[in-house]
């Protein structure tokens, strides 16, 4: 009877100990992907950021966003953002616009192996039209 | 001895899966307490960003706004559809005209699920078409 009690108290002791150490894992594993998925949120806000550095500035006397309207208006590749993207230290960056459905690209850097993560902003068009600026940025 | 160790036996496995949902549910709640932070704060942000967005091309607005009607009451119906495009809500509570130069003064604010933003501009732009 002894021994069989004792048998006991020690199984009872392996599953708390096995119990205690799954909680860890378990925890460890939901902190892991509680940790990726905030990073593709700052991601996510790394590329609205660039947007809105790039969009606030002004050049010779005209707002940012006047001359992306402009570029977009006579189908121009609007080449100066790239450059400012890299001015601001993104290497790999995707351009797109949304218009009617329709999708093009108006700039590309890309990169191997890197995944993307897009803020789209909305940008005002004469006659009431408007179109969807998308940006990528690795 | 034989129906004594089944019992001992329940007992443990009664106990290791008390335990075993202990833990999952703790974790489940603080998952679901810290994807609530997140979503609540990324809201925010985004709403933010939304507000600033528009702000940022609103002068581009206000013209092609007047330019539809060259009228205030036309002007303030067409500067809505505009800001529908945006998923923001228009106050306004100025707007006069000297010249070419239209004085605004709006509320804008965004609902989200959590909160609502407010935000108010004023603004002199000169408008051509």
């Amino acid at each position: 009877m002894k021994g069989f009690i004792g048998a006991s108290l020690v199984v009872v002791c392996l599953l708390y100990v096995s119990v205690i150490l799954g909680s860890y894992i378990a925890t460890t594993q939901v902190k892991l992907h509680l940790i990726g998925e905030m990073e593709t949120q700052i991601k996510d806000n790394k590329a609205y950021l660039a947007l809105m550095a790039i969009l606030s500035r002004t050049e010779n006397g005209k707002a940012q966003t006047y001359r992306l309207v402009e570029d977009l208006v006579n189908e121009r590749t609007p080449y100066w953002i790239g450059e400012q993207l890299e001015k601001l230290g993104f290497e790999c960056y995707i351009l797109k616009e949304k218009r009617e459905k329709e999708e093009r690209i108006l700039l590309q850097k890309e990169c191997e192996g890197v995944s993307y993560q897009f803020a789209s902003i909305v940008v005002p068009l004469p006659r009431l039209n408007s179109t969807i600026v998308s940006l990528g940025v690795g | 001895m034989k129906k004594g160790s089944a019992l001992i036996v329940a007992v443990f496995l009664i106990v290791m899966g008390l335990s075993v949902e202990f833990f999952f549910v703790r974790n489940l709640i603080f998952k679901h307490e810290t994807y609530k932070r997140i979503g609540m704060e990324q809201e925010y942000i985004h709403a933010l960003n939304k507000v600033e967005v528009f702000k940022r091309f609103l002068p581009l607005i206000v013209n092609y706004s007047w330019c539809e009607t060259h009228d205030l009451n036309g002007f303030k119906e067409k500067m809505d559809l505009y800001t529908n495009m945006y998923g923001i809500k228009v106050k306004y509570e100025k707007v006069s005209q000297t010249n070419d130069v239209l004085n605004i003064k709006l509320t804008l604010s965004y609902k989200g699920s959590f909160f609502e933003l407010e935000d108010v501009v004023e603004k002199s732009v000169k408008v051509s078409c």
